[in-house]
């Protein structure tokens, strides 16, 4: 047994050691940020940090990321978009690295499905596409009570940042069980919309929102929606324009339930409402 | 708990060290160690079955005693009968049921007739069918006086629920099983190597063959509609690759951890996809449930039948395979699948080669050309007979073979599916698979492939022979899937 015992303890040693190798390897040259699902999150974040000229800049979810993606330079446009897992506080975090990174901002795009708006951090993807790049000591003076409350509830965020972990997609299977007691502007969408227009009444920016188009099946949870959230946040005005443009087309103009099979035809009309040229 | 969770590591670590360490004091004391451990296993995925669990082998154990006491003949046939009927109306109530309920239904509507008996919405309890073959298994034993009851309840209920091969066998017959559990096991340094090599043949198995082919096979049969005909024989090549590392694999991994706690278990595959005719393949496929039939049902059938020659044999060869079928579930696709499956044995009883022994090459040498040719046709027959056990029912499947041979000639068939091959890195499964089977090929003669595989070598080469199997495990591991026999 004691033969036994030794020969798994060194074989293990050495399977621990080897598969160790590449992530440390995938950190120090950062290669990581490019291989793991999400990677156009790191990719924004990398963009929030730099110096730019442009004055617009694009919030949004994966719909967004479809019509608007952050791989593409624009004079006009600087596109952080990157999908709805990270959540309003993801996208606030993004938002004020490039206020800090000094940059002048007159307009701020927020093209968000109302998916986004409800999202809690509080789904599966919450681990991967939150905790990951979000949840380290650079940002968590950002973080509000509600993020830290919901974080907590998460299994194994302790070793998030762990080398294999992080450099993987791994994440562990997560079923929320809070109770959902909002139709619309979930908790954490809440403080940092609030947050967002702390920032634009100190930077003297515009805030608009908007919608990528949404697929009709979701205009029944749409229409469900309790108006009355949006007081919470004081941006009823906005939230009108945002309710009235939203536009809803067939599920067959869809590869699923949000993500459009041609979003290349609605990049020009987004392009008017949104007062830019290229 | 499957064996490829971190739950299964973390729980077998532990009980391997309190097995070993702390609990091998005496026989009984392991034994009752392993029956408390088999129970937390089971109920991981659902305490309530447990009790059903408990209540059969409770009952089997007790009519066990009671038929070997009765000297008289009524009575034994009485207990034997009872035995037999709580086993098999188990398997009919939660497994076959609703099937026979709707058939029925669909039946007396065809002439017209109204049949008002509902379908019951039940959960199929894990490894029912495994378990409940177990305790048959013991009832006809004693019945034939070929084993003696035992009297230790902790020996019995630890035959009936020995969580390694608990949910998906090998079904142990009790005269092989029973014996070791009554006797004081010791941990063997080979065994325990041997074991672990086992156990990560099946791991490669399962997670780099079987899982990855599930991705392309998922895709495939959820949309053949829009593949053409070579695709969808492409898919079921795939998913008789998939269903054999899954279960094969899961089968390893099972003997293996059996092999760690001291238990020799019954082998369950010898290399099926070598076997040069139908009746080679049925030897040497799920051994354990064919080998379960074949002393249950075959030989008393073919006694039975044997004044009417190679009909009789035809007939029983014939009712074993269906049964076989329906043994995987409530589908009109699994009888087809055993009823097809005994009818491919006509020819070769036929011609008189049923029991001809298909012999391969011995060590490293390649096959001839004839047995790589009946290897293929063996492979493409059984291959074609799959697409049931992935379709959804024998509607879909019968679909399936449609369109597969409508368009397997069709102009630009072969293009889409080189395409396909393309598709998401399926080319490097196909090199993968070419490597597992050349690696089977080589390790045939062993009871799993890589037994013998790089015995003669130096330390460093095996280990990093073993080292590169895991990381292929650890990189390419497939999006995880639910074990396919768990459901049967």
């Amino acid at each position: 047994m004691k033969k036994f015992l030794i020969g798994v303890i060194k074989f293990s040693i050495c399977f621990l050691v080897i598969i160790h190798i590449r992530p440390y390897y995938l950190i120090y040259t950062g290669g990581y940020k490019e291989k793991v699902a999400g990677a156009e999150i790191y990719r924004s974040l990398l963009k929030s940090k730099k110096k730019r000229k442009t004055k617009k800049i694009l919030l949004g979810d994966s719909g967004a990321y479809q019509l608007f993606p952050n791989k593409i330079d624009s004079d006009t446009l600087n596109s952080l978009t990157c999908n709805q897992a990270v959540s309003l506080a993801g996208h606030y975090i993004l938002l004020n690295n490039y206020l800090q990174a000094g940059n002048q901002v007159d307009t701020v795009l927020m093209m968000f499905s109302p998916t986004t708006f409800r999202n809690n951090l509080d789904q599966v993807f919450t681990y991967h596409y939150f905790l990951k790049p979000f949840y380290i000591p650079e940002y968590k003076a950002l973080l509000t009570p509600n993020v830290i409350k919901q974080v907590n509830k998460i299994p194994f965020r302790q070793i998030s940042h762990y080398p294999i972990i992080l450099t993987s997609n791994w994440a562990p299977d997560f079923v929320s069980k809070d109770t959902i007691n909002y139709t619309f502007l979930s908790p954490v969408a809440v403080d940092y919309l609030i947050k967002i227009k702390e920032l634009s009444v100190k930077y003297h920016f515009e805030m608009m929102l908007l919608s990528c188009p949404l697929n009709e099946n979701q205009k029944a949870i749409n229409d469900r929606i309790d108006k009355n959230e949006i007081n919470k946040v004081e941006l009823v005005e906005k939230f009108d324009n945002y309710f009235k443009n939203l536009i809803y087309l067939p599920d067959s103009f869809f590869m699923d339930k949000f993500h459009l099979k041609h979003p290349d035809q609605y990049v020009d009309g987004y392009k008017k409402a949104m007062f830019i040229s290229h | 708990m499957v064996f490829t969770s971190f739950e299964f590591l973390g729980f077998f670590i532990v009980f391997f060290f309190l097995y070993w360490f702390v609990f091998n004091v005496n026989v009984k004391i392991q034994n009752l160690f392993i029956l408390v451990s088999s129970c937390v296993f089971y109920a991981f995925w659902d305490w309530r079955f447990l009790l059903l669990l408990v209540g059969s082998s409770i009952i089997n154990f007790f009519l066990g005693i009671f038929l070997y006491k009765s000297s008289n003949d009524f009575h034994r046939r009485l207990l034997t009968y009872f035995g037999l009927l709580q086993g098999l109306g188990l398997l009919f109530f939660f497994k076959y049921y609703n099937f026979f309920v709707e058939s029925f239904k669909e039946l007396f509507a065809s002439f017209g007739i109204q049949f008002n008996v509902h379908t019951i919405n039940i959960i199929l309890p894990l490894g029912i069918s495994y378990y409940t073959f177990r305790t048959i298994s013991y009832i006809l034993e004693i019945d034939k006086n070929k084993i003696t009851p035992t009297r230790d309840w902790v020996i019995f209920f630890n035959y009936v629920a020995f969580f390694p091969t608990l949910l998906s066998g090998p079904i142990d017959k009790p005269a092989t099983f029973i014996p070791q559990l009554e006797k004081k096991r010791s941990f063997e340094y080979n065994e325990g190597v041997n074991a672990l090599r086992q156990i990560l043949w099946g791991f490669f198995k399962k997670i780099v063959i079987a899982d990855n082919c599930a991705r392309f096979t998922n895709e495939i049969f959820d949309n053949f509609h829009n593949y053409h005909g070579s695709t969808l024989l492409l898919g079921l090549y795939l998913f008789a690759i998939q269903l054999y590392c899954d279960f094969s694999g899961y089968s390893d991994m099972a003997i293996g951890f059996s092999r760690l706690m001291g238990f020799n278990v019954t082998k369950n595959f010898n290399f099926p996809f070598f076997a040069q005719n139908i009746a080679d393949f049925w030897r040497r496929w799920h051994i354990s449930l064919t080998s379960w039939l074949t002393e249950y049902v075959f030989t008393p059938l073919s006694i039975a039948l044997r004044d009417y020659n190679k009909v009789g044999l035809i007939i029983a060869i014939v009712i074993n395979l269906t049964l076989c079928g329906i043994w995987h579930g409530a589908r009109w696709s699994y009888i087809f699948f055993g009823f097809v499956h005994g009818c491919l044995f006509i020819p070769l009883i036929l011609n008189g080669t049923l029991n001809k022994k298909k012999l391969l090459p011995k060590g490293n040498a390649l096959p001839t050309v004839k047995q790589l040719l009946d290897m293929f046709l063996t492979f493409t027959l059984i291959v074609l007979s799959f697409a049931v056990f992935k379709s959804n029912n024998f509607h879909e499947a019968v679909t399936y073979y449609a369109e597969m041979f409508s368009g397997l000639f069709s102009k630009n068939a072969y293009v889409e599916t080189f395409k396909f091959l393309l598709w998401e890195n399926l080319i490097f499964l196909v090199v993968t698979i070419l490597i597992f089977i050349l690696i089977e090929w080589y390790g045939k003669e062993g009871n799993f492939a890589i037994e013998k595989f790089g015995i003669k070598w130096i330390k460093q080469a095996r280990w990093a022979f073993y080292l590169t199997l895991l990381l292929f495990i650890y990189y390419f591991a497939g999006e995880k899937q639910q074990f396919i026999y768990f459901k049967f």
